[in-house]
């Protein structure tokens, strides 16, 4: 699943949730996860079991004890420090986990960006070759 | 798509409809049992006759989800019980669920309690849920049964089942069966009026030790239309002894607004972030037993603001001036918040026999079209136009507050004198409080204990403490707050001590003053303490509040008279008259005391707060169409109180009416309706 942006703006308890916004956070759980790997991250643990969800769904606890500790793991992952969101279905809990999976995915995304040069070894490279930041040299 | 009853109402002379009329006496003896419904069910505990056992409210993505207002949990595996709650039993979503029931001895019936199934097949047969209820005929000790949902996206839970014999009224037995609707729509000062049920019904066999068994308030279900297309099943309970004659069984049954009457509502003065009123809602319409669904209270929570109900005011009044707020959603009546978008989000339905239920959906079931042509006895009423309203004491907002001007007003005085009883009564006040008592003097024990709250102690909540002087709580210079604990401030000050607080004393050592007489307050704080006609005591004027309307006491241990003023806070102390005039028609409407004062404030799902100002919502009387009428027509059983009448008068034009009452008559295998209404749509 893509990248979906989560949802932070709740503001009262007449805020829904919905099997919309379960395969949201739940997808993004997992897309983090699977990007740590991408990008040679370590991470424990394994991806979130579940990101599947429909109307027919009931959110038992176990998996929202999935979805915290693979939430902390993405966090982990990356050095990000937060405060374990909680089993409550309030509002502002909702919000605490979707702004969490927002500030792991920046924080992977600058890694991202950020100018690498990757060459193997054995490769040749000069004194006045141009490198660019994808990492190629020319 | 029209309906079989819509066809046969095109007819000039239609089919006799069918009546059935259920009445169901529960039967202790009989024990049930459940099975089979493992397979259809997402989640259950099969706790179907433990009908104090709150259903679990669980975090269920079903439809449009769960409100995150932290009432829904988790689904966890837990015991059922009291305590924890129960699931009953919960199908997939847009799927059938089957159950299957066994009496210990044979069932005459059955009763099911079901949220979002649309009916309820058994032996070939469907029956409609109507208000989350079913109740069919069964005659068997085991009853197989297939529930069908209501929509795709929804889920099946039933909560309870029931059983107990059956009487059953059919064409086949009925003599006559007269069903009154009743709302009202007056302009001003609407009631709660009551529906009835009277039937007739001729009986074979002699039934009458089971008639002499019915109580007050056994359920009875009326319907009527034709097969597959019947009207809603409308609840009423029985009323009075069911009579017995010649064979003839004669029942009087009304509507739940009865259960409101013995229900009064202890005066309640609310402050911001409270959900007193939604409390009070909910509990007002639970104990009339009155089904809720809980979504409409989503997102309601803590937003209740300053309003007031007057104490003694009965429940079925204050649900009356509900519905009158409620029901006005047009502009005029100012329930928007400002932004021109909110209507008030609690609104009542009428499809329990006029008994109001609380809901979100559109206040109107129904629409109908009925030709003047097909209908006798047409009359038609024009009430005077009122030009301007006028009300009486509606303004205050915050009495709780304001313990000066305007509110405060000097109601009494009394003398306490040793071993002689001083009592005082009030009434309409919300609290008092007393000025010339003496800190120095000891009378909280004679007096301040014998002071009685009429509030009482309903939630707990409606006490007005009484409030000290001086400090972050007094009274003077500021704006009282509540303390928790009613302490009197007073002490008997013995020669030697000194305040050392407001609170406290200190003895002080031998340096510390050498005469009483040269006594000198050591803080400008106690600038109000001086010695009493004996000098042997410090005192100093205090102010007591109280959430009083009595005081008595005797003054037991001083020979100190007191003398007290006693000043009160009164719901209808600010004399304003709130007046609103649209023009010269008519006159003025006054209205009476009203059972809520105050503002009330609500919420939306939209998250925007929604005031309510009775005081000006009283003046959309004037708006209200001053014509009524009234016909008789052939009559449609799924017509109800509320729902709008598109009639077509004889000259072409179509008149929108509100119906206001309706009265069906089945009787000599035909059907008629006498219908009042009041122009407009209401």
């Amino acid at each position: 699943m893509a990248w979906i942006t989560p949802v932070t703006d709740r503001t009262s308890g007449s805020a829904m949730m919905t099997y919309e916004d379960m395969v949201r956070i739940t997808g993004n759980i997992g897309y983090l996860y699977d990007l740590c790997r991408s990008e040679g991250i370590t991470i424990a643990g394994s991806r979130i079991s579940k990101t599947a969800w429909t109307r027919d769904d009931i959110i038992y606890k176990s998996n929202w004890a999935n979805l915290l500790t693979c939430l902390k793991n993405v966090r982990d992952a990356v050095g990000y420090v937060a405060t374990d969101p909680t089993y409550l279905m309030t509002w502002d809990n909702i919000n605490e986990v979707e702004r969490q999976t927002q500030a792991v995915y920046t924080i992977i995304e600058a890694y991202e960006n950020l100018p690498r040069i990757n060459h193997w070894i054995g490769d040749p490279y000069y004194a006045g070759d141009a490198i660019n930041a994808g990492g190629r040299y020319e | 798509m029209p309906t079989t009853i819509d066809r046969e109402n095109a007819k000039q002379i239609r089919q006799p409809m069918d009546v059935l009329i259920t009445m169901q006496v529960p039967d202790d003896d009989i024990t049930l049992s459940f099975s089979g419904y493992t397979s259809t069910s997402k989640v259950s505990d099969g706790r179907l006759t433990q009908p104090t056992w709150p259903m679990r409210r669980l975090a269920d993505l079903q439809g449009d989800g769960f409100a995150l207002s932290g009432s829904y949990a988790l689904y966890e595996s837990l015991t059922p019980s009291a305590t924890n709650g129960k699931l009953g039993v919960r199908g997939h979503v847009g799927q059938t669920v089957n159950l299957t029931v066994t009496g210990s001895q044979q069932m005459a019936g059955l009763t099911l309690l079901v949220t979002g199934a649309e009916s309820v097949t058994y032996n070939g047969y469907s029956h409609e849920v109507t208000s989350g209820r079913v109740s069919f005929l069964v005659g068997a000790t085991t009853a197989s049964l297939t529930l069908t949902p209501a929509s795709e996206e929804t889920r099946i839970e039933i909560s309870e089942v029931q059983t107990g014999a059956d009487i059953t009224i059919t064409n086949d037995n009925l003599i006559s069966c007269t069903v009154s609707l009743r709302s009202d729509l007056s302009p001003f000062d609407q009631t709660l009026p009551e529906s009835e049920l009277n039937i007739d019904a001729y009986f074979d066999e002699d039934v009458s030790e089971a008639v002499a068994m019915i109580p007050d308030d056994t359920p009875i279900y009326y319907q009527a239309g034709y097969d597959s297309d019947m009207s809603p099943l409308r609840s009423f309970y029985v009323a009075g002894q069911v009579t017995w004659a010649d064979n003839v069984m004669s029942i009087h049954a009304v509507d739940a607004v009865h259960f409101l009457d013995d229900i009064e509502v202890v005066a309640p003065i609310t402050e911001d972030d409270s959900d007193y009123f939604l409390f009070s809602v909910r509990y007002l319409i639970d104990r009339a037993g009155f089904a809720v669904d809980n979504r409409e209270y989503t997102g309601w929570w803590s937003k209740a603001q300053r309003w007031i109900i007057k104490e003694g005011t009965k429940a079925r009044d204050f649900i009356a001036f509900l519905n009158q707020c409620f029901n006005l959603t047009d502009e005029s009546c100012d329930l928007y918040d400002g932004s021109g978008e909110l209507k008030a989000p609690l609104q009542f339905s009428y499809v329990d026999a006029g008994v109001p239920t609380l809901i979100t959906d559109s206040r109107h079931k129904g629409d109908h079209d009925v030709s003047e042509g097909d209908c006798t006895d047409i009359k038609r009423n024009i009430e005077r136009i009122p030009g301007s309203v006028s009300a009486e004491h509606v303004r205050i907002t915050n009495p709780a507050m304001s313990t000066g001007d305007p509110y405060a007003q000097k109601v009494g005085s009394a003398t306490f004198i040793k071993n002689v009883g001083t009592s005082l009564s009030f009434d309409k006040y919300a609290f008092f409080w007393l000025t010339g008592l003496y800190l120095g003097e000891n009378i909280d024990n004679d007096v301040a204990k014998k002071l009685e709250s009429k509030y009482g102690t309903v939630f707990g909540l409606y006490k007005v403490m009484p409030v000290v002087p001086g400090g972050s709580n007094g009274y003077t210079g500021g704006t009282p707050a509540y303390i928790t604990d009613p302490q009197f401030v007073g002490y008997k000050l013995a020669k030697g001590e000194i305040p050392q607080s407001e609170f406290g004393r200190y003895k002080p050592k031998p340096d510390d003053v050498t005469t009483y007489s040269s006594f000198v307050p050591w803080s400008q704080s106690y600038d109000g303490w001086r010695y009493d006609s004996n000098a042997s005591h410090l005192i100093r004027n205090a102010t007591q509040m109280w959430n009083i309307l009595t005081a008595a006491g005797v003054i037991a241990s001083d020979a100190q008279t007191i003398d007290l003023d006693i000043y009160g806070c009164a719901f209808n102390l600010e004399a304003d008259t709130y007046t609103n005039t649209i023009d010269e028609k008519g006159g003025t409407y006054v209205y009476g005391e009203l059972p809520v004062i105050g503002r009330i404030a609500a919420k939306t799902a939209a998250d925007t707060d929604a005031l309510i100002y009775p005081n000006r919502m009283l003046s959309v009387g004037m708006y209200r169409s001053p014509i009524t009428g009234s016909f008789t027509w052939k009559g449609d059983p799924r017509m109800q109180p509320r729902d709008i009448i598109h009639f077509h008068r004889l000259d072409g034009t179509v008149e929108d009416v509100t119906i206001e009452t309706i009265t069906l008559k089945h009787e000599g295998g035909g059907t008629t309706a006498e219908i009042t209404y009041r122009k407009g749509v209401i």
